[in-house]
Order: C-alpha cells, then sequence, then structure tokens
C-alpha cells in the first residue's frame, strides 16, 4: 500500500498512538453513588471513584448529583484530602468516595479530576482493569480482520495465479497471528488479575488457542512444502481458505454457547457485537474503543505492507541466484 | 517502592507505552532499511 | 469418464481386497478402549469423560483410516489414472461418500464397543439424538479429512501431517460434538437442551462440505 511509504502518514501514526496509550491511561473512572454504595455493601471495594456535579457546599460536607440524577452528600472528614472551598456549584468533580452504611452519606478520600474531558464508565467487578478493554478486545477483532484479510489474498491468490497474492496472504495471516498472540497475552494478564490464574480454559481462552494452533499448522504446511511455486501457493491457498471457515465458530459461535466467564458467554448478551445490534457499552469507552480498533488495524496493515515488501525482495534475490 | 504503589497505573501506562514506542522505532527502521533495498534492486 | 459412483465402488472393492482401512481402525479403537479400561478399573465414568473419550477415539480413528483415500493413490501411482479416468467432481463426491461411510462404520462400531465394555456408564438416554449427532459430526470429519488428505497428497509429506492439520479446524465440530454426547447420556430431550451443538454442527457441515467441494479442483487438477 502506498500510504505506509510516507513518512508524515508514519509520524501520525505513531502520534494517534501515542495519544491513545495516553488516553486509555489518563481517562479517569466515575461511576455513580449507587455503584460506590452497592461495592461497599457487598464487601467488594471500599473506595470507589465517583463522577458528579457539585450541587451546594456547607463548612464540612457538599452536596452531589451524579451521571443518573442520584443526589450524594459527601463529607470532609479529618485528614482527608483537600476542602471544597475552591469549587463552584456545577463543577463537575471525579472523585473517590467511601460509603457510610450507618449514616448513609459518602466520605470523601480523595478528589482525582475537576471539570474532565472525558470519564470512562465504572464497570462492575473491573474498576481500572477495564481499561484493557481498550487493548485486548481490539487486538482480538484486528486478529480476526488480519485473517479474513488473508482468506481474501487466498481467494484472489487462486482466481488470478499472481504470486504476489500468495506473498500477501502469507504476511496478512502472518500479522494476525501476531495480534491474536498478543491479544492471548493481554488477556492472559488481565485473567491474573481479574480471574486469578493466568489460564483457566474458559472457552474463549480455548478458542484462541486452537486458532493458534490453526495458523500454526498453516505456517508449518508452507514451511514443509517443497514443490514447485505454484503447487505450492495452491495447496497454502486452499488449507487457509479451510482454516478460516473454523475461524468465526470459534471467535464468534463456540464462546457465546457454552458458559464463560467473558461477557456475551451462555446465553448473555456480548457488549459490543450481538444479534439485537445494540451496544451495552458506555459511550465515551465505546468511541475510544473504536479508535483503537482503527489505529490497531492501521499497524496491523503497516506491518502486512513490510512483510509482503520483505517477500518480495526474498524471492527477487532467489530469482537472480538462480 | 510507595511510589509503584499508589501509582501502578501510571507504571503499567509507561510500560505500554515503551513498548508501543520500541516496536514502531523497530518497524520504521525495516521500513527505512526496505526503502533502500527497493531502490537499490 | 467414470461418474461418481464408479469411483465409489473402485475404493469399495479395494477396500473388500485388503480390508486394510477396516482393520487398522478397529485395532485402534480396541487398543483406545483397552487403554481407557485398563487405566480406570471399577471407577465411576462420567458423561464428560465418556464423550470426550468417545470423540477422540473416533477422531484419531478416522485420522489412522481416512488419511489414506489419497496418499494411497499416489503411493500406488493410481493417482495419475484416477485423474484420466474420472473428473475432478465424481472424484471428489465419491471419495466423500467411501470416507462418509468408512467413517459411518467406525462411528456404529464405537458406539458398540463402548456399549460393550462401558456397560454400567455407558447409557444413551436419547438414541435420535445420539445418532443424529454422531451422523453430523461423522460428515464433517470425512468432509474434512477427504479435502485434506487430497491436499497432503499433493505436498511431498505423507500421511503423518493429516492430524496436525485437521485437528486444530475440525476443533469447533469436536468440541460440540462432545457436548451433544454428553447431553445425550445426560438427559432423554436432548435436541432442546443442545440446540446450540446442533446448529453448530449443522452450519460446520454444511460450509466444510461446500468449501471442500468448490476446492477440490484447485487442488486435484496439475
Amino acid at each position: 500500500m502506498k500510504i505506509f511509504r510516507s513518512n508524515i502518514f508514519l509520524w501520525c501514526l505513531g502520534i494517534a498512538l501515542a495519544v491513545q496509550v495516553y488516553l486509555s491511561f489518563e481517562t479517569p473512572i466515575g461511576g455513580s453513588f449507587g455503584d460506590a454504595a452497592m461495592l461497599k455493601m457487598n464487601g467488594v471495594q471500599d473506595v470507589t471513584p465517583v463522577k458528579a456535579t457539585l450541587l451546594s457546599v456547607d463548612s464540612s460536607s457538599a452536596l452531589f448529583a451524579d451521571f443518573y440524577g442520584d443526589s450524594g452528600r459527601v463529607s470532609v472528614t479529618n485528614g482527608s484530602y483537600g476542602t471544597y472551598s475552591s469549587y463552584r456549584p456545577g463543577d463537575v468533580l471525579v472523585m473517590s468516595v467511601e460509603y457510610q452504611p450507618t449514616r448513609k452519606g459518602f466520605d470523601l478520600v480523595e478528589i482525582i479530576r475537576v471539570n474532565p474531558v472525558m470519564t470512562f464508565p465504572m464497570i462492575q467487578g473491573l474498576g481500572e482493569l477495564g481499561r484493557n478493554m481498550l487493548f485486548h478486545v481490539p487486538m482480538s477483532m484486528v486478529a480476526f480482520i488480519a485473517f479474513l484479510f488473508g482468506t481474501i489474498y487466498s481467494i484472489l491468490y487462486l482466481i488470478k495465479k499472481d504470486f504476489d497474492y500468495d506473498r500477501r496472504a502469507r504476511a496478512a495471516s502472518a500479522g494476525g497471528f501476531l495480534f491474536t498472540a498478543l491479544a492471548t497475552i493481554t488477556g492472559s494478564i488481565w485473567a491474573r488479575f481479574s480471574w486469578g490464574t493466568f489460564w483457566n480454559w474458559d472457552p474463549r481462552e480455548t478458542s484462541i488457542f486452537i486458532l493458534l494452533l490453526i495458523y500454526a499448522a498453516y505456517f508449518m504446511l508452507r514451511s514443509l512444502l517443497e514443490e514447485s511455486d505454484d503447487k505450492k501457493a495452491r495447496i497454502a491457498a486452499v488449507y487457509n481458505i479451510i482454516a478460516f471457515v473454523s475461524v468465526p465458530f470459534l471467535m464468534f459461535v463456540v464462546p457465546r454457547i457454552t458458559q464463560s466467564l467473558h461477557p456475551g458467554g451462555g446465553g448473555t448478551e456480548a457488549p459490543i457485537l450481538n444479534l439485537s445490534g445494540k451496544t451495552h457499552t458506555a459511550p465515551s469507552l465505546l468511541d475510544m474503543y473504536w479508535i483503537s480498533v482503527v489505529l490497531f488495524l492501521m499497524v496491523f496493515l503497516w506491518i502486512k505492507d513490510l512483510y509482503t515488501r520483505i517477500l518480495r525482495l526474498q524471492d527477487k534475490q532467489a530469482e537472480q541466484l538462480y | 517502592m510507595d511510589f509503584l504503589q499508589h501509582n501502578a497505573l501510571y507504571v503499567v501506562g509507561i510500560i505500554s507505552a515503551v513498548i508501543w514506542l520500541g516496536l514502531f522505532l523497530f518497524m520504521f527502521g525495516i521500513e527505512r532499511r526496505l526503502r533502500k533495498l527497493e531502490k537499490e534492486s | 469418464m467414470a461418474s461418481w459412483q464408479g469411483v465409489l465402488r473402485k475404493d469399495l472393492r479395494v477396500e473388500f481386497r485388503t480390508r486394510y482401512g477396516v482393520s487398522a481402525v478397529i485395532m485402534f479403537l480396541l487398543i483406545t478402549v483397552a487403554v481407557i479400561l485398563y487405566s480406570t478399573p471399577g471407577e465411576q465414568l462420567q458423561p464428560s469423560i465418556l464423550s470426550a473419550f468417545l470423540w477422540i477415539a473416533l477422531f484419531f480413528g478416522a485420522m489412522t483410516g481416512l488419511a489414506r483415500s489419497f496418499v494411497s493413490e499416489e503411493e500406488r501411482g493410481t493417482a495419475l489414472m484416477l485423474r484420466l479416468y474420472a473428473d475432478g467432481e465424481s472424484v471428489f463426491i465419491g471419495k466423500l461418500v467411501y470416507n462418509l461411510a468408512l467413517m459411518l462404520a467406525l462411528a456404529i462400531s464405537a458406539v458398540l464397543f463402548f456399549q460393550f465394555f462401558f456397560t454400567r456408564d455407558f447409557h444413551i438416554r436419547d438414541w435420535p439424538a445420539f445418532m443424529l449427532q454422531l451422523a453430523l459430526g461423522a460428515i464433517g470429519i470425512a468432509a474434512v479429512s477427504t479435502i485434506l488428505s487430497a491436499l497432503i497428497s499433493r505436498a511431498s509429506q505423507k500421511g503423518a501431517l493429516l492430524p496436525i492439520l485437521a485437528l486444530p479446524v475440525l476443533m469447533p465440530l469436536v468440541i460440540a460434538t462432545t457436548d451433544a454426547t454428553r447431553i445425550t447420556l445426560e438427559s432423554s430431550n436432548a435436541i432442546a437442551s443442545a440446540r446450540g451443538d446442533f446448529l453448530i454442527l449443522i452450519s460446520f457441515d454444511i460450509a466444510m462440505v461446500l468449501v471442500s467441494y468448490v476446492l477440490f479442483d484447485v487442488i486435484w487438477r496439475d
């Protein structure tokens, strides 16, 4: 692709990726007073970040209204962070609070951000770990798109018999393998802190493992073939197409039917891609999610382009040798 | 140690930024070498 | 030009003369059952474990038996003859039907062995659903191993590669059939509770048969 020959485009991509990482980690997470009270009552979490608008200020406490319109009185206890003197009614504060069931009120622990440009929703049971949704999930989605690219190139090879499509199919599948591996690593780390172990053979973990095996078999087949070039390319293309038939089953069907710790398993509706066409993710997180998908897709296309050009040069060199 | 524990999120962020930066520079290096080779051949 | 019935008849006749495929598969099944019985004396085997055993035996039995369908043609040097006498379409359909017949024979003998050796634990509660998922699993395995066997016979490495190439591709099917078998062993109304598995099986079978039908000609012609 010609666009990757332009240095300006590549630097823009790099800067955009840096901004994506910055925003993913810098954007504060703000929930509601309801979340904070529920998490405390269930003993899951004592201190919870809440995003709320300041209504009025007393001497030691302030009245807030959160995202859902619920109001809560947050008092400043001794020794805690700051007071409300510098803020005016109408300011939006992201602060970590602790629910006090006896008083049915909240204690201020820390003011995290004032008038934030963007906040991420508080995902129950994930908290700060939810930020990985902007890395792990886009990576697996890009992996699927990459395998789709590889299959389309394989089909094009069988139609047009142009070796460049064979190279592109190989490069796209390699890129897909890389992104699947990245999704596996990020998911494994996420699982360690969310579910307690790096790997517990959840249906989605099993299916991504099989996905890695499929494409490992594809590359093994390619390296073992010692036939003439067209035959080799044809065999590899056919295996790539057959392999792709089971990819949607592994990525979209099997994990949705069986019981799973991942969202979307066992008949529950998946947060982003589901049959009803509705998304169950708050707009700010969803926007960032799609930005991540586009950026990672660009990275994938660049990797694919680089690998294709390397293969092209190798083939040229081999031609010159003989 | 205390700093690391209280700012764990930023540590993770910086590590991922460094990984992306490394990958990006690596790929940029490949891109430049490829361009040179493509011009030669 | 020979029709697909001709290819099927030829394969059945060869099989009837040598009995290589069937005897290899029966030996494989007997050894598998013997190992399971030896390692679990007097233990109560759960339906989930029995269904996994059944499909491991069926999958690897299929790989030993069905892998030969094209490799043996190349080994005996008859592939060229076949290419001359029949077009790609009839070779594919003939081989697919032959593999399916072998696979169904394998599946039924495996079920008989399991009924005989695991009398206490292997109780099928929903026979129609059990036979349906067995047949659907057999179709999927037969389709994938037919096309991949043709693919391997064209590559220089012989049969040993087939399980490595076929297992990951067949995994969605094997997962679904294993689950469906477990459900037919557990409940008497399995069609309703294993609806998702049956949907996976049917769609996977249709997709695989169609894709391998379309792609076979690409591998077969020189």
